[in-house]
């Protein structure tokens, strides 16, 4: 429960960190907070889950990330066509 | 009931949260300065801090020297330094560059330090062309020294003709650089800037021209004095109706030849001392030509004809005026993954003007060439990246007799969605581009199957190994793990009850070497037991190791039990096979805890 609670704890934290920078640089993008938060919860993960075992909370956000991972390639797709189409 | 509808708020919390980022989806980037202007008459002055800087303050040394440029750079020509001159020339060339980069970055379009630019702009092609004519009339000066040596008044003829040519440019340039002076002298005033150079280069500009006229007409003098000028061959005449015209007047030259023999002579046409034309005469020696004025810039030309024989007509000329433009683009249409901008130049009167170059920019910056046809519409592509973008087409070209014209403005918000797709939503990218964002998505799914199997493959590991007992009691999470990959032995085997303290000990070391996780399961599940009735612990099946041992805590087998855990957790949970030393120390802690278990049974008996 304790970890459930660290794991949410750092994830808000990560997302307030990457919007206050964001203000800071005064450029508010999607893209790029999505790919960061992205990257926050695959390293929360994979530090909250357990080397014995994995607890309900975390068994189905697996499908969140897998379904991120696929938005993430998406992105990666368009920025490539913009650049080619310049 | 509550947990229900907190998901339900949850659920639909979340869809509308989806809803508002998925609206963006097309344009991600929410907010930055350059994006801030609501209208085309605000700029974001933030936006302009990165740039600004230090640009900003190499601004006005920039403006100083390029006033002072052409100073040294006509005081040189006047000199004929035309060494020092190419020097100055390419530094003035640098300096107008600089400028020309600084107005794009500092986004200064409209300001008076873009009427500054421009006009230097136009100094400099007057001043390049400067440079050029006066380096060819001291050419002319040279051969006509040596040609007076060789007396061959035919190329003396020539040279004074090409110097007469020279004279009119140099006039004409002379002109166009005094219209300049006033405009750039106010716009350098209000930038408080030092215009004392410039206004010197227009004195030495006029002594350049007085100097040039000197020579022509001393020339043209001792041309017309010079023994043998008249030809022994005949007399060749010239006129030229009209005299002057705009953009696409043809010209009618006409002149009679005569001489002793005055059919079929061949006459060659100069305009502006470069051949145009070679015509044969009628048998009276008469010969015609039209002249379309297309490419040339306005003011004065000159024109002479020349006999096979080397008779020289007289020098005239005709002037060319400029023709008022009128340059329409028409709203850009999306095709084939670019912006087609379209539209006509004619004359203000709507005569099309057709073969002319002219430009589309796009963001004052990126300009692309386009060419009228014979209607005089033209067409160009323009690929554009997403954001916010200005397009015009504006046309200038000082060889031409045409005055500068310029469209309208068209603002194009380009949105990812519309930059990548056509307008019935089909992709028009090219299959290499397709290609490479199929690998890329293709790659990203393989990546997040691999991501989902590899979690499971975890999850599947550490609940491996974990074998069914035959123990009924032992129902909870544990009954339901699959029993060991690989293990055929310990699954077709049937596994004993551990009933009693001794008997489990004994099935304990009949089953280490076979499938020491059930066996060591199976000592947790005698102890488990025994514990929850000596404790009288409710739900004794779903005690986890750590949960037995917490409220074991206040007993005086604790301390083995606690050993037995510790054991037991690495053993089952670790998912590796344990040492001899291991097993054996999970036998011994089982056997103390046991006995502690006894001896409190006793003591409480």
């Amino acid at each position: 429960m304790m970890k459930k609670r660290i794991a949410v704890l750092a994830l808000i934290i990560w997302l307030v960190l990457i919007i206050a920078f964001m203000v800071l640089a005064r450029t508010l993008d999607l893209e790029i907070f999505f790919v960061l938060w992205l990257i926050g919860i695959l390293i929360i993960i994979e530090l909250v889950s357990d080397a014995s075992s994995v607890p309900g909370y975390l068994r189905y956000l697996r499908y969140v990330i897998a379904a991120g991972v696929i938005i993430f390639g998406a992105i990666v797709a368009l920025k490539i066509m913009e650049i080619l189409n310049r | 009931m509550k947990r229900i509808r907190s998901l339900a708020a949850v659920a639909v919390l979340s869809i509308v949260i989806l809803f508002l980022i998925a609206s963006h989806a097309g344009t991600p980037v929410l907010y930055n300065p350059e994006s801030d202007a609501v209208t085309p008459y605000h700029t974001n002055p933030a936006a302009l801090e990165k740039v600004s800087g230090d640009n900003a303050e190499r601004l006005l040394p920039i403006m100083s020297d390029l006033l002072n440029t052409p100073g040294t750079l006509v005081l040189n020509l006047k000199y004929n330094d035309l060494d020092l001159a190419s020097k100055d020339l390419a530094k003035y060339r640098e300096l107008t560059r600089s400028i020309d980069n600084l107005v794009i970055n500092l986004d200064m379009s409209g300001t008076e330090v873009e009427q500054f630019q421009k006009m230097n702009q136009k100094n400099l092609q007057i001043l390049s062309e400067l440079f050029n004519e006066t380096s060819r009339f001291e050419e002319l000066r040279t051969l006509e020294i040596r040609y007076k040596d060789e007396n061959d008044p035919a190329i003396l003829t020539s040279i004074t003709y090409e110097g007469q040519s020279l004279r009119n440019r140099v006039r004409q340039l002379y002109n166009e650089y005094q219209l300049q002076e006033e405009p750039l002298v106010e716009v350098s005033s209000d930038f408080e800037l030092n215009t004392t150079h410039y206004e010197e280069s227009q004195t030495d500009f006029a002594e350049i021209v007085r100097t040039v006229e000197q020579v022509q007409t001393q020339r043209t003098n001792e041309l017309q004095s010079l023994p043998g000028s008249a030809s022994n061959h005949g007399t060749l005449g010239i006129s030229v109706t009209p005299s002057e015209g705009i953009y696409n007047t043809v010209l009618m030259i006409s002149g009679l030849y005569s001489g002793a023999d005055t059919g079929h002579t061949q006459v060659e046409i100069f305009i502006d001392s470069e051949k145009e034309a070679e015509i044969i005469t009628d048998l009276n020696g008469y010969y015609q030509y039209s002249y379309t004025l297309r490419d040339m810039p306005e003011g004065l030309h000159t024109l002479f004809a020349v006999a096979e024989t080397s008779v020289y007509s007289d020098i005239t000329g005709f002037n060319v005026k400029p023709l008022d433009t009128k340059l329409t683009l028409l709203p850009p249409e999306r095709s084939g993954g670019k912006y087609i901008c379209s539209g006509s130049f004619t004359g203000v009167s709507g005569e099309p003007l057709t073969n002319t170059a002219l430009q589309v920019v796009t963001d004052k910056k990126i300009r692309i060439n386009a060419v009228t046809d014979g209607k005089g519409n033209y067409s160009a592509p323009v690929a554009l990246t997403p954001g916010i973008h200005t397009i015009q087409a504006v046309f200038q070209n000082r060889l031409l007799p045409l005055s500068p014209a310029e469209s309208e403005i068209y603002t194009i918000n380009v949105t990812r969605s519309t930059e990548l797709l056509t307008p019935d939503g089909s992709s028009d990218t090219d299959p290499v581009t397709l290609l490479i964002v199929v690998v890329i998505i293709g790659a990203s799914v393989a990546a997040s199957v691999f991501y989902l199997r590899r979690r499971k493959g975890l999850q599947d590991r550490r609940t491996t190994r974990i074998p069914e007992t035959r123990d009924t009691s032992d129902t909870g999470r544990d009954s339901s793990a699959p029993a060991a990959a690989g293990d055929e032995e310990s699954r077709d085997a049937p596994l004993p009850a551990f009933e009693d303290q001794e008997n489990a000990l004994d099935i304990f070391e009949h089953l280490k070497t076979h499938d020491f996780m059930a066996a060591a399961h199976g000592l947790f599940v005698t102890l488990r037991n025994n514990i929850s009735v000596r404790l009288s612990l409710e739900h004794s099946e779903s005690l986890t190791p750590r949960e037995l041992c917490t409220k074991s805590r206040d007993f005086s087998f604790y301390s083995n039990l606690k050993r037995f855990i510790r054991r037991y957790e690495i053993v089952r949970y670790s998912g590796t096979l344990p040492s001899a030393d291991d097993r054996d120390e999970l036998g011994s802690a089982f056997s103390a805890t046991s006995g502690d278990l006894e001896d409190e049974h006793e003591k409480s008996g």
